[in-house]
């Protein structure tokens, strides 16, 4: 039971409000994750406590405190199923918070919700570790040691700024033996336990199906899909084309990737030309298995991690990509397939459903009776995108069950899906394999970190046709309607009057350059931190002269870091506590004396006994000895408080403490 | 704290025990067995502060405050407070004179080395700031002009217990302007049967010599400021605020006008002690009545105020 004393000390409005800052803003982070009753629970208890010590509200007695603590319990169990898990182990934390906030009575109280602050702090690491989150997590490390310090104290509360500072100091204090552990900890491939994808929950990509309208939304997403670093240099736009999923199944309205069975067995034999391309890719997540390249990707990192598809795609093999991940890859852009492909392979590419877009059909084999080859056929599809009054919208109006046909000879707005939609279906009409690419195209350069920031609003749909001789060719049919939207890199949404948020920011040059240096300092925090991982602890380690050390070896070399770094500490601290003490010899000197006295039965000096009364004191309990005792309290009041405090007053103290002796007799 | 070290001793007084003991002699044979509460309001007029008695009617304070004048050889005047008392009643008043067709400022009591402001808690709010401005300021102004009170300036005033009836209660920041506040209190069975026996004091008062002049007052006021603060001092002194601000037993800390405070009234006792420097003996001594009129007590906590100076020192330790 805690004294009266701590209770009005609790009660003190400035302690309750330090303590509630500090619980709602470290479970702040996971209230995305959380149901809205979870937080909802917090403020509540939060305002009652707060009410109680401001109003005098009643608080709960007892047993209704058991009672909610039951049921908050059963509604997280409710909730999700379980009490494991990051989000309902969180949940059930923030309850707790709530709770004992709502109890809290003694100071005791509040510091274990401090430590339980600093749980939920680090556990906000597993929401996010993007930049902007570390350092909202490091402020509060900060501010919650100074609540920790605060409401540590047995008196009213210090000056914030002075505690602040404490709190920083120690935090320094910490900060070599942090370096050390990220630095020499062994590192594990991979995170150590799975970490639900959070991050790419509601964020928008591309997906395996694509169906008229499915690509609006990404067009106007400013999320980031990844960031290319380019190791020589960059290719130009119209070569800036990053494969994702290859759709070659159309059911009428939809196209989708191939089910697997469905897609025949195809193995090229490529001839390569043209200058490699090399760069590493820096891939936001988006809880799918595609990995992005450049056509056409001969040589990638993480070789055992991504395989590539029959038909060009690279693929990570056994985990969706739930977290930043990175990659090197050199690609080459220009590529021949000369073998021909077999009958099976050619059907399939040509399937197109029975009864759907007859007039489609019928133009493509007009074209087909007209054509000499099939380079002609394309050409003239192309012209009649470029020369038939199409128009690239990214509101285009909803088409009828006929999408091509509706498309071509009506509506004539879309955007590339619709014209690449459009166009393979054409080409398949018109007996040449064809199919849909979807991915992305162009980026923004971004000249504070000479890298390309490729966005959602760069998603892209073109189509591959199969040319005898050549292998697939890559056809853009939006570049015939829309030039600058492929030229430029960036789209050309302005043409329509609907824009994504960045791209009316691109006219205001400071904005711009601030949005591409906070997007430069998050590359280089996914980049060096939060990717500091076993290879680029093992090339530290190379430059630093130890080549692949056994973990083991490595935990020990940590240890002994951590070691070496506490004595470091030890020592500088206890140096800077000494170098104060050291003013104080004369106090040293005098506690000296009165150990003497003690062993001469004199009652010890109370901590509140100025030392002037205490050599009087034992001047009268020892008179045989009070002109030696006089002499050493002179001189030490004279050491100590008379302006000529110098070294020689301390030398005369010295000698005289030494010699006295009251334990002999006088 | 590199300045206080290189302050220098007592200059120019040699020995200060030897002038002030006298007085002290003089002072306890009016005073009879109140010989701390005496050296207690001599170290207040030597460091230059001004002196609250709160007390009963009838055990002394009078008394008190016109010996000291007496002995000092100060001009004296005393001014009871009453609840009409107004400001011109203080500090004075301009009178307009028709031989000469200008206004004529006569000085009111105020215009004394030592004044006796009795039962200064009887006055409104506005009468006693006339007063407590003037003695934080040391001057008074009156009209547009401004006048400077004679040095010395020691105030003692006395108040009533403010539980009694008709007192209006002095604002925080005023009361602050008293250096001490002091509490003579009944006189013990021994002094007071020499009091019964030897009749009034104050035909005593009148027959008292002048035992200091006013230049070697002035001169001890000048020393005390001089009296050495060593950094283990100040390090104690710190402690001893610092407890006040934060172990909650009172409602705020001592402000660092109070601080100062108690440092000049160590000093002062200092002084008085014949010490060369400050010791933490001489802060412990004027602490109860430096802080007593200071301090407010937080809510809760019972401790009869005259203990407060006492627990504060229990509580903090000599370094």
């Amino acid at each position: 039971m805690a004294s009266n004393v701590e209770r009005d000390l609790i009660e003190t409005p400035e302690r309750l409000v330090w303590a509630a800052g500090i619980a709602i803003g470290a479970s702040l982070p996971h209230w995305p994750i959380l149901p809205i009753w979870v937080p909802g629970l917090l403020l509540v208890a939060v305002a009652w406590r707060l009410g109680a010590a401001r109003f005098g509200w009643p608080l709960p007695n007892m047993l209704v405190r058991i009672v909610f603590a039951f049921a908050s319990f059963s509604a997280v169990l409710f909730q999700y199923q379980t009490i494991n898990g990051l989000e309902a182990g969180t949940a059930l934390l923030i309850v707790m918070v709530a709770l004992k906030y709502l109890e809290s009575k003694t100071a005791r109280d509040q510091l274990v919700l401090m430590i339980i602050a600093y749980f939920l702090l680090f556990a906000s690491l597993l929401v996010d570790r993007g930049f902007l989150m570390v350092i909202y997590l490091l402020s509060f490390v900060w501010l919650t040691t100074v609540a920790l310090l605060q409401l540590g104290r047995r008196g009213s509360l210090l000056g914030t700024v002075d505690t602040a500072k404490q709190a920083g100091r120690l935090l320094l204090h910490a900060m070599p033996i942090m370096l050390i552990l990220f630095v020499l900890f062994p590192r594990l491939p991979g995170p150590l336990w799975g970490i639900p994808g959070i991050n790419s929950m509601g964020r928008s990509g591309l997906s395996d199906t694509m169906s008229p309208g499915d690509l609006t939304e990404l067009g106007l997403s400013d999320d980031v899909a990844f960031r290319v670093d380019f190791y020589d240099i960059p290719p130009g736009p119209d070569r800036l084309y990053w494969r994702g999923p290859v759709l070659s199944n159309f059911n009428g309205r939809t196209w989708s990737t191939d089910g697997p069975g469905m897609r025949p067995n195809m193995v090229d034999t490529l001839e390569l030309s043209g200058d490699p391309i090399s760069y590493r890719v820096m891939l936001e997540p988006h809880d799918r298995r595609w990995v992005f390249a450049l056509d056409i990707p001969v040589e990638w990192t993480a070789d055992r991690d991504i395989r590539m598809e029959s038909h060009y795609q690279l693929v990570r093999t056994r985990r969706s990509i739930r977290s930043n991940f990175d990659y090197e890859v050199t690609s080459y852009p220009e590529y021949r397939a000369r073998e021909p492909i077999n009958e099976r392979v050619r059907e399939y590419y040509l399937r197109l459903p029975a009864d759907s877009n007859p007039r489609s059909r019928e133009l493509a084999a007009r074209w087909r009776a007209d054509s000499s080859s099939d380079r002609e056929i394309i050409a003239n599809a192309l012209s009649i995108f470029r020369e038939g009054q199409f128009f690239y919208t990214l509101t285009p109006p909803p088409l009828g069950a006929n999408t091509a046909d509706d498309f071509l000879f009506q509506t004539r707005e879309g955007f590339c899906e619709h014209y690449a939609s459009a166009f393979t279906i054409l080409m398949r009409a018109a007996g040449i394999p064809a199919r849909v690419v979807t991915g992305y195209h162009g980026g923004e350069l971004n000249p504070l970190g000479e890298y390309y920031i490729v966005y959602q609003s760069n998603a892209h749909a073109w189509t591959e046709v199969w040319l005898d001789g050549e292998g697939w060719v890559r056809v853009d049919p939006t570049a015939a309607v829309a030039p600058d939207r492929i030229s430029s890199g960036i789209s050309g949404r302005s043409v329509v009057g609907e824009q994504s948020r960045r791209a009316a920011f691109q006219g205001i040059p400071w904005i711009r350059n601030a949005l591409l240096a906070w997007d430069a300092a998050h590359t280089y925090w996914n980049a060096w931190v939060i990717g500091y991982g076993p290879e680029l602890q093992r090339a530290l380690l190379e430059a630093l002269g130890m080549s692949r050390p056994h973990w083991a070896k490595l935990a020990a070399l940590a240890a002994a870091a951590l070691v070496a770094i506490s004595a470091l500490l030890t020592l500088y601290l206890s140096w800077s506590f000494r170098r104060s003490a050291r003013r104080d010899q004369a106090l040293r000197l005098f506690e000296r004396f009165s150990h003497k006295l003690e062993r001469a039965k004199v009652a010890p000096r109370a901590s509140s006994e100025g030392p002037f009364d205490y050599g009087q004191r034992a001047s009268s309990s020892l008179p045989d000895h009070a002109k030696e005792i006089d002499a050493i309290t002179r001189a030490y009041m004279k050491a100590r408080y008379e302006p000529n405090g110098d070294k020689t007053a301390i030398s005369e103290l010295t000698g005289l403490v030494r010699a006295f002796d009251p334990a002999a007799a006088g | 704290m590199a300045t206080t070290t290189l302050r220098t001793a007592t200059s120019g007084i040699d020995d200060p025990g030897r002038l002030i003991e006298p007085v002290l002699e003089a002072l306890n044979h009016i005073i009879v067995g109140k010989r701390e509460e005496l050296r207690l309001s001599l170290a207040c007029l030597l460091a230059r502060g001004h002196l609250l008695i709160e007390d009963l009617p009838g055990v002394g304070k009078t008394t008190l405050a016109h010996a000291l004048a007496k002995v000092m050889d100060l001009s004296y005047q005393r001014i009871q407070f009453t609840s009409d008392l107004l400001p011109a009643d203080v500090i004075g008043v301009s009178i307009f004179r028709r031989d000469n067709g200008q206004f004529e400022f006569h000085k009111g009591p105020i215009f004394s080395q030592l004044l006796l402001a009795d039962e200064i808690n009887r006055a409104t709010p506005k009468a006693q700031s006339a007063l407590l401005e003037a003695m934080e300021e040391r001057q008074v102004t009156a009209d547009g002009s401004t006048y400077a009170l004679p040095t010395p300036f020691f105030v003692v005033a006395t108040r009533n217990p403010t539980q009694q009836i008709g007192t209006f209660p002095l604002p925080e920041s005023q009361i602050d302007r008293f250096l001490m506040q002091i509490t003579l209190g009944y006189p013990g069975p021994t002094e007071e049967r020499e009091l019964l026996a030897n009749g009034d004091r104050r035909t005593l008062v009148d027959e008292m010599d002048s035992l200091l002049s006013v230049d070697a007052l002035l001169n001890l006021q000048a020393a005390v400021e001089n009296v050495h603060l060593s950094d283990a001092l100040l390090d104690y002194v710190q402690a001893l605020i610092a407890h006040t601000r934060e172990s909650g037993e009172f409602v705020q800390g001592l402000s660092p006008r109070g601080a100062l405070a108690l440092i000049r009234a160590a000093q002062a006792w200092a002084l008085m002690a014949g010490h060369d420097g400050v010791y933490p003996e001489d802060v412990q001594a004027v602490l109860p009545s430096v802080i007593v009129h200071r301090l407010d007590p937080a809510q809760g906590r019972d401790i009869d105020p005259a203990g407060t100076g006492q627990a504060i020192i229990d509580a903090v330790p000599v370094t």
